[in-house]
């Protein structure tokens, strides 16, 4: 089913670049749909099989947070229904499908063992880690389609102008996928530091996975602080939204080598 | 000719810290310097107490840094979040948002909605922080009870405890399903039982007991439980909630078009 989805999200891919005919848009939109339900029902499949919430390691986050992009940029009324079906405007919708599809590479090249279901560990079984990994998961997304969004934002310039809708619409839309993608981090972080106070008696211990979603929580906390102020909106502001993709993306891909380097612990699985 | 005056001190250093860019710069400083500090192994406080297991921890830093480990560790960079580098730029950032709190205080009274929300969540991060505080106050211990021991706690809690069975459930694979201890504990002439468990810890007169660890002996489980006293914790959840509500509310705001604000050039 995964597999499924993965052709689906570089059909949908392929077709939100494709220029002009009806059908072809309506093949993207068709595809992303199609992708979705695909990863729904994969990811039911998936818990059904296991008899828990399949959010217990690496690889089930990494669907998660691929469901959660293309869920939050084809639901989400500020992303999808600006740009997607009320501007009838597609092609904004290829980047965002690239951080998708970016993901999903990712968990696809996951080692067999680690795609492998798995009984629950005891200190796993709690509600607060459910509610941690899912807003985490969203988030994360909401980042990941800001990032799609802003990319087309800072390299609007270099195409023509048909090709595209107004700069103000793109920010518009990547402003509001920030800050309902930051509370969404709160919460994350939050119910992270309830879980490991009721695991292990502290709810945090500057672990580097703590540290490095405070350095994500702090970076979005920037883009929100100088949103506000003049001339930072545009560009300046579309470049940061990118940086704190990035920062999200080694957070959750590249600590567990830079924990393996510098040869730390991390009570972290994923 | 005030600049010069104690007030005009003051009041141009309360001016420079409402600045939201001087707040930008601070967020910057501690999200890099958090990031260097996650390239090092961190001292927690339970080991740093503890003489055999602070000397086993030195012995694998000397190992992996060799020379350096000497002037890194003079530099502070293994209680990196416990040090000036640190906490000096956050202490600031922290006296921001109380300016800055301070500074909208009139406008809410003057009943500008948008105001409020953002009131709310610098109140929130200010309580955050003296939550954290407050947790830096609390102790912990870990206590170990084989069968027919009683483990003392200390740090005048006045606490003992029996551990009256421990039981390991399993799937149907062998894998650990849950850990449970049924533990008796003493204090203050009362002794009443309880069933402590992995993510169920017991809240027992403000400490909290939480299953850590067993060992297996011929004389049956050795159940190792940590004792901790967090005076922060609930203030540090509670501001977390009330952060968490004021972005709700911040978006509330926005449906009702209150967010009408224009960027500017420095303002709080």
């Amino acid at each position: 089913m995964f597999t499924l989805a993965y052709f689906l999200l570089w059909l949908a891919l392929v077709a939100h670049l494709a220029r002009g005919a009806r059908w072809t848009g309506r093949a993207a939109t068709g595809a992303t749909a199609a992708a979705l339900i695909a990863l729904t029902l994969g990811l039911i499949g998936r818990g059904l099989a296991a008899g828990h919430w399949p959010l217990t390691n690496r690889y089930e986050f990494a669907l998660w947070f691929v469901w959660a992009i293309v869920a939050v940029y084809f639901l989400g009324e500020s992303t999808a229904y600006i740009l997607e079906i009320k501007w009838q405007e597609r092609r904004v919708g290829a980047a965002v499908l690239a951080m998708a599809l970016l993901v999903a590479t990712y968990a696809l090249l996951r080692p067999a063992d680690e795609q492998a279901i798995r009984p629950l560990l005891p200190a796993l079984r709690s509600i607060w880690l459910q509610i941690h990994v899912l807003s985490a998961a969203i988030g994360y997304a909401a980042c990941g389609v800001a990032a799609g969004l802003a990319a087309v934002r800072l390299i609007q310039a270099r195409l023509s102008d048909e090709w595209l809708p107004a700069s103000g619409e793109i920010e518009r839309a990547m402003e509001r996928v920030v800050t309902w993608g930051f509370p969404l981090l709160t919460l994350g972080i939050l119910s992270g530091a309830i879980w490991a106070q009721n695991a292990w008696g502290r709810y945090w211990s500057w672990d580097p996975k703590e540290t490095w979603a405070l350095v994500t929580w702090l970076w979005y906390l920037l883009i929100l602080h100088v949103r506000g102020l003049r001339g930072w909106r545009g560009r300046r502001l579309a470049a940061l939204v990118v940086i704190g993709f990035a920062i999200v993306f080694f957070s959750f891909a590249g600590l567990p080598a830079l924990i393996r380097v510098v040869r730390l612990e991390s009570l972290h699985g994923f | 000719m005030s600049v010069f005056t104690g007030r005009g001190i003051s009041r141009r250093t309360w001016r420079f810290l409402a600045r939201t860019d001087v707040a930008a710069v601070l967020i910057v400083a501690l999200a890099l310097l958090a990031a260097v500090g996650s390239l090092f192994p961190q001292l927690s406080p339970a080991v740093a107490g503890d003489p055999e297991r602070l000397a086993r921890w030195s012995a694998v830093v000397a190992g992996r840094y060799g020379a350096l480990a000497g002037p890194l560790a003079a530099v502070s960079v293994f209680r990196f979040f416990r040090s000036p580098v640190f906490l000096v730029p956050l202490g600031i950032l922290a006296l921001a948002t109380l300016v800055c709190t301070l500074q909208r205080w009139p406008a809410v009274w003057r009943g500008v909605f948008r105001r409020l929300v953002t009131l709310l969540e610098h109140l929130a991060v200010l309580l955050l922080v003296l939550g954290a505080l407050l947790s830096s106050l609390g102790w912990r211990e870990e206590a170990t009870a084989g069968p027919g021991e009683t483990a003392a706690i200390g740090h005048g809690s006045g606490l003992t405890l029996d551990v009256d069975g421990f039981t390991i459930s399993r799937y149907p694979d062998g894998s650990p399903a849950d850990y449970v201890a049924e533990v008796v504990v003493t204090g203050g002439g009362q002794q009443t039982r309880h069933t402590i468990a992995v993510n169920r810890p017991l809240t027992y007169r403000g400490v909290n007991l939480y299953l850590s660890g067993y060992r297996q002996t011929q004389a049956g489980y050795h159940v190792t439980l940590l004792a901790v006293r967090d005076p922060g914790y609930r203030l540090v959840v509670a501001a977390g909630i009330l952060f968490l509500l004021g972005m709700v509310a911040s978006f509330l705001s926005r449906e009702f078009g209150a967010d009408t604000a224009k960027p500017v050039a420095t303002g709080c």
